[in-house]
């Protein structure tokens, strides 16, 4: 257990070099290129996040701190298990109370969600779908506890709909937003990101990518749905979004609403604004990935070449080593 | 307030389907569509929900009326409340929830980007 808390720490340290770097570059790199190569970039971090292995080389940038090869190999009190416990619990809790949240809220849209099967409801379902290419049933229910409109489900998605006025225009819009999520299958994305969220749940830059990843996720699929449309049909979605936001107001005194936030709807919308053509950047994910596995060098693996640098000091150490790794990786990046 | 179980929450769904008061009959008739009731376990669900704070109970002449204490609204708020605050944040499924929050978005904020929408499309 201690080596695969070591290996998932050592993950957890190198990854978030990568991560930070992505974040410090991602305003840079959306000039150039559409927020579906963002979000497919921030998949590829992430799922460095949860598969700790990297193709091993037999030289390490950096050697293995003293103080964790040593802790684990001495044979007086280690905190490493403590430490590894503790880890395994912190999974178990964030992870526990997510899956736990989800069953809840499944629980209250069966019981409170009403089917919209009007003609109109159909209709626009059907067209939408025959646009998207969804061949899959698709449902689509109204729900009087959520203010923003959400797809649910992997094989036979549900659409569900506050309960609000939506235009016909609305409507069509929404629904072809919500089948997009569904044919890209964002959903295993967001399993992915709860993993590494539950994986690390210690590591702050987690937490903070899983942000910027959800609004990437939104914002390129604001892209897809207005794939070859004009400027009026951009207007109209605009909105759309302000529309649902405006409605949703009177509830969201319960809380505040992550999409509501000012600076994720200006980005959302400037981004549905914005003509410009956009590259995807197939270098961006591939330099990526380049990186998510040259962590794996960041640590030396032989024994033998690690200098025998001695000195228990704990936390200090460790902080001169995660400096000088972070020089390396800005270096090979 | 408790969460109720299944059967509780389809009586008490029958019941706000109707202007009070309610007849057992009448919830029962509500009820017909899912799948055959017995009246007398309804009787037993509804003394149950009256029990929980759910009902009020009167005897008048034969038949015993039902006045419901808790509001649709009010309990659909209790069971979805804390919820809400989680997945309304994203537009799909979420399961991620947020560290810190935005800044609120106000009417004046809204107004302006939907003058910008209107300016940015005329230019």
């Amino acid at each position: 257990m201690v080596s695969i808390f070591l290996l998932f720490l050592e993950c957890s340290v190198t990854m978030t070099l990568v991560a930070a770097l992505y974040q410090v570059f991602t305003p840079l790199l959306s000039k150039r290129y559409t927020a579906r190569t963002m979000y497919y970039g921030w998949l590829v971090v992430m799922i460095g996040f949860i598969v700790p292995f990297r193709p091993q080389l037999n030289f390490g940038l950096i050697p293995t701190p003293t103080a964790i090869q040593q802790a684990s190999s001495s044979s007086g009190f280690s905190p490493l298990p403590i430490a590894a416990a503790i880890w395994i619990i912190g999974i178990v809790a964030v992870f526990g109370y997510q899956l736990f949240m989800h069953y809840r809220f499944i629980k209250a849209v069966n019981r409170w969600g009403e089917k919209l099967e009007t003609s109109k409801i159909l209709a626009i379902l059907e067209n939408e779908q025959k646009e998207v290419g969804v061949v899959a049933e698709v449902s689509v229910y109204q729900c009087q506890f959520i203010t923003s409109p959400l797809l649910l489900g992997l094989h036979n998605p549900k659409i569900l709909l506050p309960a609000m006025e939506l235009s016909q225009d609305e409507l069509s819009l929404i629904i072809r937003h919500e089948l997009i999520h569904f044919r890209r299958k964002d959903i295993l994305a967001k399993f992915i990101i709860l993993l590494a969220m539950a994986l690390h749940w210690y590591n702050p830059i987690v937490w903070f990518s899983s942000k910027a990843i959800s609004l990437q996720c939104e914002i390129s699929c604001d892209g897809e749905t207005m794939l070859n449309t004009d400027m009026e049909q951009r207007q109209r979605y605009s909105e759309t979004l302000i529309g649902v936001i405006r409605q949703a107001k009177p509830q969201t005194a319960l809380a505040t609403n992550f999409y509501c936030s000012k600076q994720s709807l200006k980005s959302r919308i400037l981004s549905v604004m914005d003509t410009h053509v956009k590259n995807f950047g197939t270098v961006l994910v591939v330099v990526l990935t380049i990186l998510t596995l040259g962590t794996g060098m960041a640590f030396a693996k032989d024994t033998d070449t690690r200098p025998s640098n001695g000195g228990d000091s704990g936390g200090g150490q460790q902080e001169t080593i995660i400096d000088e790794r972070h020089e390396q990786i800005i270096s090979f990046g | 307030m408790k969460r109720l179980p299944d059967a509780e929450f389809q009586v008490m769904k029958a019941i706000w389907a109707y202007e009070p008061p309610v007849t057992s009959s009448m919830v029962l008739g509500h009820m017909s569509g899912e799948k055959t009731w017995p009246i007398q376990s309804v009787v037993t669900l509804l003394s149950r929900l009256v029990e929980k704070g759910f009902l009020r109970s009167e005897k008048k002449a034969k038949e015993r009326l039902y006045y419901p204490l808790v509001s649709k609204e009010d309990y659909l708020q209790f069971e979805t409340g804390h919820f809400v605050k989680q997945y309304h944040e994203n537009s799909f499924i979420s399961l991620l929830s947020t560290l810190h929050q935005d800044k609120e978005l106000t009417d004046e904020d809204l107004d302006e980007l939907q003058e910008w929408i209107g300016k940015r499309r005329n230019s």
